[in-house]
């Protein structure tokens, strides 16, 4: 199925695909002020007139292609030009100064391939075993998990465990709004006909993420240009033991981020500072890390790659996204009339492993660009954001309009985008926001059925046991966090540098 | 302060579930639903939760308020989103007027100098350009219907 599936990504469109997701996600990676997810939910309306594949092709290149992108411009510049890529400036403008520039990115692209490499084998292997066991369960048990997920993204977002649970609860509440689907009953619509149908997924995101960033960004200025000149491209390789060195960060990085890429709430920018940590507290050359170390490249840069790609593992097998750019990736699926879950590998199996070789030739074009093109993509952080914003916004307006042909969506992501640059302001977790909104109906869902299998009684909730095993850990990751947030500050910190990773 | 209009807000919005909640039982109840945990209850539930965290939210920020001080940096960093949120709505309100093009050359003639690109020389050509390709990456390569002026001359209507 896989050697299919790396055929059919083969095809002239798909790979047409790949190299355009791939190409805007290096641009978006590099250019500050425009993550991921913002510019997933600008692409999301015209990803929805393409065929499925496309469209999740086109998602996905753009979301790991960030997380190339990302480390160009830390390395270069000392700007990071996603969140994930924070940690890398560390070391990476250190070796820089050091005349290392080259080698920094050249370690960082190997570090990635490899994660990119690993990390797709892992979705092919993983995905279709999860999938088997989870045809056996029930709705007792979605919702065991979905609380299990809520609760986790909740404790790793943000600086107050209280906040994010507001801010989950208000995405939970949002998606009640409209028809409800059993009962056909309206619920706070008000007899307002546009709220009937409910908010759109594309409107939302498209405000929160694509005109609340712009908002945020507004006065944003170009900090720092590199000047410096770069060696050719073949040139720029480590070799010997700075070479070994690299590549053996690369796989401990590969190993925590795809490992903690699978839990809820575990996004890139949070797995590259635990790369790090490891690197400096167990690494045998731990004294030089932050002083230019070239395993404070590798490993973060190989974390933040391999958790983008093990993410795809609880998606595409259980349906639950633990990122908000993979939840814009399930809305681009469910959309398309694709309803990821246990049976994806079955009823959609072209689909799901056309998807996954094309991951791997996604990451195989990102190495081949990002090394040979890196003086390109360095003058392209120079473009000033008074360009880019109003672009950006005008895409956004036009992208709310498209899927329904509704000036009420229009106004709702205008009113959305500002509710996304108040979250920003004022450091309001968004993921808690975004994900409470499109696994609520599932939440809703799985609750109400088994209430309805056991005639009202919650028991049913503690008696099935991988639901009490799912409660069980929401609870203990609730109240590990909470003790974590009171006894260690620096811990605490890097949670909360986490509200700002969309 | 912050912190502290949210729960406010989250209170209000309890306020007004609960009452659409209370409005549905009586609706359900003539259906006769079967279920245990209708619409009604549920939504009654996430209200409950609604408040209850508006309410602690309120408790831990009411210790913590100060009124914002407001500088003259402030202000103006406030102006230009004001402006910027004004151009949105001002694109929003002509879409349907002048259709797609005129519309959003209008927002970019709006937008650009708001966001610090200064001087006629550099944002009308900018605007021209940026409305052209935007208009050929819509409507020619993906396809999509976009609003017509009132009149119909311009762009495929999406009606």
């Amino acid at each position: 199925m896989m050697l299919d599936g790396i055929l059919h990504a083969l095809t002239l469109y798909n790979l047409l695909y790949a190299l355009i997701g791939s190409l805007l996600g290096m641009l978006v990676g590099i250019l500050p002020g425009l993550g991921p997810a913002a510019a997933m939910s600008i692409v999301l309306p015209i990803a929805l007139h393409l065929p499925p594949e496309g469209g999740v092709i086109i998602m996905a290149g753009i979301y790991y292609g960030a997380m190339y992108g990302g480390s160009t411009t830390a390395v270069l510049t000392n700007i990071p030009g996603e969140v994930s890529s924070v940690v890398t400036a560390i070391d990476g403008f250190q070796m820089t100064k050091q005349g290392r520039a080259g080698e920094a990115l050249a370690i960082a692209a190997i570090g990635s391939l490899i994660a990119g490499i690993l990390g797709t084998i892992a979705i092919a292997w993983l995905g279709p075993t999860i999938a088997s066991v989870a045809l056996s369960f029930g709705p007792t048990e979605y919702f065991g998990l979905v609380l299990f997920s809520l609760t986790a993204l909740v404790s790793f977002s943000g600086r107050s465990i209280v906040l994010g649970l507001s801010m989950g609860l208000l995405g939970i509440w949002l998606a009640t709004l409209g028809t409800d689907p059993l009962t056909g009953a309206q619920r706070l619509t008000f007899g307002n006909m546009q709220l009937m149908k409910g908010v759109d997924i594309v409107p939302l995101t498209v405000g929160l993420f694509g005109i609340g960033e712009v908002l945020y960004s507004a006065q944003q200025k170009v900090l720092a240009v590199f000047e410096g000149k770069l060696p050719p491209w073949y040139k720029m390789l480590p070799h010997g033991t700075q070479l070994r060195r690299g590549l053996a960060a690369s796989l401990r990085g590969t190993a925590v981020g795809g490992l903690m890429g699978l839990l809820p709430g575990m996004v890139p920018a949070l797995t590259t500072y635990l790369a790090y940590d490891l690197e400096k507290k167990v690494g045998r050359y731990r004294d030089e890390v932050g002083h230019g170390a070239i395993e404070g490249v590798a490993s973060p840069e190989a974390a933040n790659n391999a958790t983008a790609m093990t993410g795809f593992i609880p998606l595409l097998s259980l349906g639950i996204p633990t990122s908000p750019a993979l939840a814009l990736i399930l809305g681009t699926l469910i959309m398309n009339g694709v309803q990821p879950g246990p049976a994806m590998f079955t009823q959609h199996a072209e689909l799901s492993f056309t998807v996954i070789g094309s991951m791997l030739i996604s990451n195989a074009m990102l190495f081949v660009m990002s090394l040979p093109l890196v003086g390109f993509w360095a003058r392209i952080s120079k473009v000033p954001y008074s360009v880019l914003g109003p672009i950006v916004l005008a895409v956004c307006l036009i992208g709310a309009y498209a899927p329904r042909n509704s000036m009420f969506d229009v106004y709702v992501a205008i009113g959305f985008g500002v509710i996304g640059y108040l979250m920003r302001r004022f450091e309001w977790p968004m993921s808690p926001l975004i994900l409470g909104f499109l696994m609520g109906p599932m939440f809703e869902q799985s609750m109400r059925q088994s209430l309805a299998i056991s005639n009202g009684t919650v028991g049913i909730f503690f008696t099935r046991p991988i639901t009490a095993v799912c409660i069980a850990a929401a609870v203990l990751v609730l109240v590990v966090t909470i003790v974590i947030r009171v006894r260690a500050k620096a811990a605490a910190q890097f949670m909360a540098d986490g509200v700002n990773e969309v | 302060m912050a912190n502290f209009i949210l729960g406010i807000i989250m209170i209000i919005l309890s306020a007004a579930s609960l009452t659409d909640a209370r409005r549905m039982t009586e609706a359900l109840r003539k259906l006769r639903s079967l279920e245990p945990v209708g619409p009604d209850m549920y939504l009654a539930g996430i209200a409950v939760l609604l408040g209850i965290l508006g309410a602690i939210l309120i408790a831990l920020s009411v210790r913590k308020i100060r009124m914002p001080v407001v500088t003259t940096r402030i202000v103006y960093l406030v102006e230009t989103h004001i402006l910027l949120v004004g151009a949105l709505l001002f694109y929003a309100l002509m879409l349907p007027v002048l259709g797609y093009p005129l519309a959003t050359l209008a927002f970019f003639l709006a937008a650009f100098p708001v966001m610090g690109l200064s001087g006629w020389r550099w944002f009308v050509p900018s605007s021209i350009a940026a409305t052209v390709v935007l208009y050929i990456v819509f409507v020619y390569l993906a396809d999509m219907p976009l609003p017509a002026d009132a009149w119909g001359l311009l762009t495929r209507s999406s009606q």
